[in-house]
C-alpha cells in the first residue's frame, strides 16, 4: 500500500511538473487561433514524451546509464560532442525563457518592476537549488504546479461545445492559413517533447538506482504522469478556445493566459492560475538547469547528482549555477520572454531527432539492454516518433518564417 | 571570402528568424484585428476589475502591458480611423485601473469599431 | 575477447576509482605492440588533450579546452564492466585535479555540505 502511495505522489509531482512556459504559451495561443482543432497535436506530443521517457527510464534502469553517457558511448566523441553542443544551446534558451517567465508571473502577482523581479527570481532559484534538498524541491514545485488544474475547471465553466472539442482530437487541416497551422503543430509537439524533460527523467532514474524490478514503476510514471500532464495542456487549449477565439483575442502575454482563468472563475481563478504558473515555470527552470549540468557532467565523466550535497559534485554544482546565470543574462537584455519561449521551442524541435535517435539506438542495443530491449511495440512507437520528429525538425524553421511566428 | 560564407549564411538565418518575430504587419485589416484583440482583452480585464474579480497589481500590470502593445502599433498605422481608435484604446487602458467601469464601456465600444474597420 | 577488443570496447566509457567516484571518461587509448602484430592496450588516456586522437572535432575541442592528460597504465584497471574500475583512488592516480579545483571554489560558499 505504501508503494502505491509513493507512486501516486510521484505521479502528482510529475503532472504539476510537466507543464512549462512553452506548453502554456503554445497551448493557449493554439486555442485562441484554432479553437479545439489542434488537440490531436497535443496527443501526439504527449504520446511522444511517454514513449521516450519510458525508453530513457528503461535504459537507465537496465544499463545504469543516463542519456549523455549512452550518447557518448554509442555515438562516439565527435557526434556526441555535436549533440552536446546542440543540447546545451537549446537548454540555455529554455532556461532563459523559464527564468523570464518566472519574473513575468511575479510582476503580475506583485506589481513590482520586471527587471528587479528578474534579479529576485535568479537569487531565489539559486537559494532553492543550493539549500533545499531535491526531494523537497520536486514535491513543493510539483504539487504547487497542480494549481494549474484551475484551467480544467475554467474550461468546464466556459461551456465549450464538447462535440466540437471531441472533433478536435481528429486531425484535419481545413484552414486558409496552413503555415500558421503547421507552426502550431510543430510548437505543440515540440513543447510537449522538450529535451530537458528526458535528460532530467533519465538522470533521476540513475540517481534513484532504478533496476529492472522498477520497470513497472517507470512505465506507470511515464504513462499516467504525462497523460495527466497532457490533460492540463488540453485544459489550456480548450479554455482559450472557448473564451478568446470568439472574442478575436490573440494572447500575447502571460497575463492573457491568467485572464482565461479569471473571467469564468473570478479572483480565486486568477490567483490559482498565477500561483500554478509561478511554480510550474520555476520547477521547469530548475529541471532545465539541472538537465544542462547533467549533460555536461555525463559527457565528460564528472561526478554528478541532484541528491549529492553541493561540494560532493563540485563541477556539476558550478555548471548548474553557470547555466542559470547565463539564462538570466539572456533575458536581462530585455528581450521578451515569450519571444524567447517560442524560439527555444522551435530550435529544440530542430534538435529533437539528434536528442532521441541515440536513445532509440541504445534502447535496442542488446549489449546494454539484455532482454529488456525494445520489443516490437516499443520500436513501432519509437520509429514512428522519430519519423514525426524528423518531419517537424525539417519544417520548423521554414514554418517559423512563413507563418511570421504564428502571427500569419 | 570563402570562409565567410557560412558565417554570412548564419547571420542571414538569424536575421530572418528575428524578423519573423516582429509580428506586426502594415496590412490595415490585420492592424484592425490587432487593435480589436487588445480592445477585447482590455474589455474583459476592465469588466472583471469593475466586478472586483481581479487584483490590484494584476489589473495595473496587465492593462499597462496591453497599452504598450497599442503604443508599439501606433507608428505603423496609416489610416486615420485606425490611429484614432488606437488613441482611444490607449487612453481607456490608461484609466482602467482607476475607473474600470468607464474603461470597460469604452473598450467594448472600441472592440466593435475595430471589427467594423476590419471588414 | 582479445585485449585489444576489450580496449576498444571501453573507449568513451566512464572511469570509476576504487571509492566509486567518477573520474572522467576514457578519452583515448595508448596502444603498444601494434607493429609486432600483437596489439594491446598499454594505458588509458583521459583529459582534453587526449581528444586530439579523436578526429577533427576532437582536435578543435582539445585546442579550445587546454588542460592536462592523465595516463593511467592498464595495470591500474581492476575490472571492466559497464565502467572501467580502477584499483586505486582518483587522488592517487592524479585524476582528481579538476574536481578538486572546483571543490575548493564551492567549499568556500556557506552551505556547501548541505
Amino acid at each position: 500500500m505504501k508503494g502505491v502511495f509513493a507512486i501516486a505522489l510521484g505521479i502528482l509531482a510529475a503532472i504539476g511538473g510537466f507543464v512549462d512556459i512553452g506548453d502554456i504559451v503554445f497551448n493557449t495561443a493554439a486555442g485562441a487561433t484554432f479553437g479545439y482543432e489542434l488537440l490531436w497535436a497535443v496527443v501526439i506530443g504527449v504520446g511522444g514524451i511517454i514513449t521516450y521517457a519510458e525508453m530513457c527510464g528503461r535504459v537507465a534502469a537496465v544499463s545504469e546509464r543516463a542519456v549523455f553517457d549512452a550518447v557518448r558511448e554509442r555515438l562516439g566523441f565527435q557526434v556526441g560532442l555535436v549533440a552536446l553542443v546542440a543540447a546545451q544551446l537549446v537548454n540555455l534558451l529554455t532556461i532563459a525563457a523559464e527564468v523570464g517567465g518566472v519574473a513575468l508571473v511575479l510582476e503580475l502577482l506583485s506589481g513590482l518592476p520586471y527587471r528587479a523581479l528578474l534579479v529576485l527570481a535568479l537569487l531565489a532559484l539559486v537559494l532553492v537549488l543550493w539549500v533545499m534538498p531535491f526531494g523537497w524541491i520536486e514535491r513543493v514545485f510539483g504539487y504547487a504546479g497542480l494549481a494549474l488544474l484551475v484551467f480544467a475547471v475554467a474550461a468546464i465553466k466556459l461551456h465549450p461545445d464538447w462535440a466540437q472539442v471531441a472533433r478536435g482530437f481528429v486531425p484535419k487541416a481545413e484552414t486558409d492559413n496552413l503555415a500558421v497551422y503547421g507552426y502550431y503543430v510543430v510548437g505543440l509537439i515540440g513543447a510537449a517533447m522538450v529535451p530537458y524533460e528526458v535528460y532530467f527523467y533519465s538522470s533521476g532514474a540513475v540517481e534513484e538506482r532504478w533496476r529492472p524490478k522498477d520497470l513497472g514503476i517507470n512505465r506507470a510514471n511515464a504513462l499516467v504522469g504525462y497523460t495527466l500532464g497532457g490533460v492540463l495542456s488540453f485544459a489550456l487549449m480548450i479554455s482559450a478556445g472557448a473564451l478568446l477565439l470568439p472574442q478575436g483575442i490573440s494572447p500575447e502575454h502571460l497575463g492573457s493566459v491568467a485572464l482565461v482563468a479569471e473571467v469564468p472563475l473570478g479572483q480565486i481563478g486568477l490567483i490559482l492560475a498565477l500561483v500554478g504558473m509561478l511554480f510550474a515555470i520555476s520547477g521547469a527552470a530548475i529541471d532545465s538547469v539541472f538537465a544542462g549540468a547533467y549533460n555536461l557532467a555525463q559527457f565528460f565523466g564528472w561526478e554528478w547528482g541532484k541528491y549529492r550535497h553541493n561540494a560532493g559534485a563540485p563541477r556539476f554544482t558550478i555548471m548548474w549555477a553557470v547555466m542559470l546565470v547565463l539564462g538570466f543574462l539572456v533575458v536581462m537584455t530585455g528581450v521578451d520572454p515569450i519571444l524567447v519561449t517560442e524560439i527555444s521551442v522551435v530550435f529544440s524541435v530542430v534538435a529533437l531527432p539528434l536528442t532521441y535517435l541515440p536513445i532509440l539506438l541504445v534502447a535496442n542495443d542488446r549489449a546494454y539492454m539484455g532482454r529488456y530491449g525494445n520489443g516490437v511495440v516499443g520500436n513501432v512507437f519509437g520509429v514512428f516518433y522519430l519519423a514525426v520528429l524528423l518531419l517537424i525538425a525539417l519544417a520548423a524553421i521554414p514554418l517559423l518564417i512563413a507563418s511570421n511566428m504564428g502571427q500569419g | 571570402m570563402g570562409q565567410n560564407v557560412p558565417v554570412r549564411r548564419a547571420l542571414l538565418l538569424a536575421a530572418l528568424v528575428l524578423l519573423a518575430g516582429c509580428g506586426q504587419s502594415t496590412d490595415p485589416k490585420k492592424q484592425a484585428d490587432d487593435l480589436g484583440s487588445v480592445a477585447a482583452e482590455g474589455a474583459l480585464l476592465a469588466h472583471d476589475a469593475a466586478d472586483g474579480s481581479s487584483t490590484g497589481p494584476f489589473t495595473r500590470v496587465h492593462s499597462g502591458v496591453l497599452r504598450e502593445d497599442v503604443v508599439e502599433l501606433e507608428p505603423k498605422l496609416k489610416q486615420r480611423a485606425l490611429s484614432r481608435l488606437a488613441d482611444d484604446i490607449a487612453s481607456a487602458l490608461d484609466e482602467l485601473p482607476d475607473r474600470p467601469d468607464a474603461a470597460a464601456r469604452r473598450l467594448d465600444d472600441a472592440a466593435d469599431r475595430a471589427e467594423e474597420l476590419a471588414q | 575477447m582479445s585485449a585489444i577488443d576489450l580496449g576498444l570496447g571501453i573507449l568513451d566509457h566512464q572511469v570509476v576509482d576504487s571509492d566509486g567516484h567518477h573520474c572522467g571518461k576514457v578519452d583515448d587509448l595508448e596502444l603498444e605492440g601494434v607493429r609486432e602484430g600483437k596489439p594491446r592496450v598499454a594505458a588509458i588516456l583521459t583529459g582534453p588533450p587526449a581528444w586530439r586522437g579523436r578526429g577533427r572535432l576532437g582536435r578543435l575541442a582539445a585546442t579550445l579546452t587546454g588542460g592536462h592528460v592523465v595516463r593511467v597504465a592498464w595495470e591500474e584497471v581492476a575490472e571492466v564492466s559497464a565502467d572501467v574500475e580502477l584499483r586505486r583512488t582518483a587522488g592517487e592516480l592524479g585524476l582528481a585535479r579538476g574536481e578538486e579545483r572546483a571543490r575548493r571554489i564551492v567549499e568556500r560558499i556557506p552551505g556547501a555540505s548541505l
